[in-house]
């Protein structure tokens, strides 16, 4: 018989006699002498363990915190986002109502339409709006904003899409008017981007500082009496037959976002 | 001789006063540690049986003591593991590796489990206890599973560190 089966026996036989010393009730004393005895023990354990679980619980509470912080650093990064797109759709609503407005008031048809982006290219004062001949533009049409300011015309129609010239482009050429007395005609072009003049005004007809440009009306697609710029300065030289003036926008073009297209 | 008894006693009854406190304790990876299962699985591999007898006679009394389940279960699960245990080790895996160890761990959780499970439901079906399990019981078993794997690792390496008991022995002849 080997030892650690000789200690199985024994072990056998003790916790036989434990049991039985135990169900006889013989054992209760003991048990009971033992708990009282483990108080101290226990309570020690208890305290080491409570100590344990307090550092495993500031642990977990801890991390909680911080999924919290951060789920709550999402929460408040959605909420600025979504603060802000009710800011832009306030604004938005503001600027529809005045474009409505406008509208309203001259009894134009027009099709609202979104400045989606600038051209790639960059040459050309372009923009591309999100409207094109399924809403029945058409080369040439008037784009303004809205409160009625010209800032463009149609010169590329598409599906879905349109290429916006602005006035700023060299390119660009609008029959214009003062609205004064004489009805001074002229052409608003283009200034490299920056700016635009109004050019063929004849030397004899009245054009001063602060009058107000608006469109003639002869180009067929462009409706009269938009208002395109106020006049900056006039530049007359003895030696030419026109006069010039300088205009200065009404509109800034660089903040341009919502616009309409005149149907005529 | 007789002090090292004692001061042996003391540290098991610490360790079974350990294993109630995380058996009472409401996080299911505490709760489910059977920290003298464990100490059992790495006592076989390190002392002699006389001692591991000790040390499983003194842990399942306290347990016992503790326990709302019929007296004697707890000695008598333990006390059969362990002699499965050094059955197995004695016979099968006897190089002390790490493997065999985490082999020892896994026999030893589920042969305790299967004693202790099929010794309460005798004591239940004899209306000797109103406690029995239910399936909940068996994810119990995965996390003592897991929790005694990490202890029973941690221990392997630690006293891989500190001691030659693990490490491997070899002849010269």
């Amino acid at each position: 018989m080997n030892k650690s089966f000789k200690s199985a026996i024994v072990g056998l036989v003790i916790i036989a006699v434990l049991i039985f010393l135990h169900f006889v009730g013989w054992l209760a004393p003991a048990e009971g002498l033992a708990v009282k005895a483990f108080v101290p023990l226990q309570q020690g354990v208890r305290a080491a363990s409570g100590q344990g679980k307090s550092f495993y619980d500031a642990w977990l509470r801890k991390r909680d915190l911080l999924s919290e912080n951060s789920r709550l650093q999402e929460q408040l990064k959605n909420n600025q986002i979504d603060a802000s797109q009710i800011k832009a759709l306030q604004e938005e609503n503001e600027l529809l109502k005045k474009e409505l407005s406008f509208v309203n008031e001259n009894k134009l048809k027009y099709v609202a339409a979104k400045i989606i982006s600038g051209v790639s290219d960059p040459y050309s004062q372009t923009v591309v709006i999100n409207r094109g001949r399924q809403e029945g533009l058409t080369k040439g049409m008037a784009v303004v904003t809205g409160q009625g300011v010209l800032i463009g015309k149609l010169t590329e129609v598409g599906d879905g899409f349109s290429k916006v010239l602005l006035l700023t482009d060299n390119m660009s050429k609008v029959a214009a008017t003062v609205q004064n007395s004489d009805r001074t005609a002229g052409l608003v072009e283009g200034q490299f981007g920056l700016s635009f003049s109004m050019t063929n005004i004849a030397r004899n007809q009245q054009i001063k500082e602060g009058d107000t440009i608006v469109t003639s009306g002869l180009e067929g697609q462009i409706p009269k009496n938009l208002l395109i710029a106020q006049v900056e300065s006039v530049k007359e030289v003895e030696s030419e037959i026109f006069k010039t003036a300088i205009l200065t926008p009404i509109v800034s073009f660089a903040d341009l976002s919502n616009v309409l297209v005149i149907i005529p | 001789m007789w002090y090292k008894y004692i001061i042996w006693s003391i540290l098991v009854i610490i360790a079974a006063l350990i294993q109630v406190s995380f058996s009472s304790s409401q996080n299911a990876v505490l709760s489910n540690f059977n920290f003298i299962l464990a100490v059992l699985a790495l006592l076989v591999n390190l002392a002699p049986f006389d001692k591991v007898v000790f040390f499983l006679i003194i842990s399942g009394l306290v347990l016992d003591i503790y326990s709302s389940i019929p007296f004697g279960i707890f000695l008598l699960s333990y006390l059969l593991v362990a002699i499965i245990l050094e059955i197995l080790f004695k016979n099968f895996f006897t190089n002390r590796s790490f493997y065999s160890l985490l082999i020892l761990g896994i026999i030893a959780v589920l042969f305790f489990n299967g004693i202790f499970l099929s010794l309460s439901g005798i004591a239940y079906s004899l209306g000797w206890s109103d406690y029995f399990t239910n399936w909940s019981y068996l994810t119990a078993v995965g996390w003592q599973l897991l929790d005694n794997l990490i202890f029973l690792t941690v221990a392997f390496f630690l006293i891989n560190y500190l001691s030659k008991k693990f490490k491997p022995v070899f002849l010269h002849s």
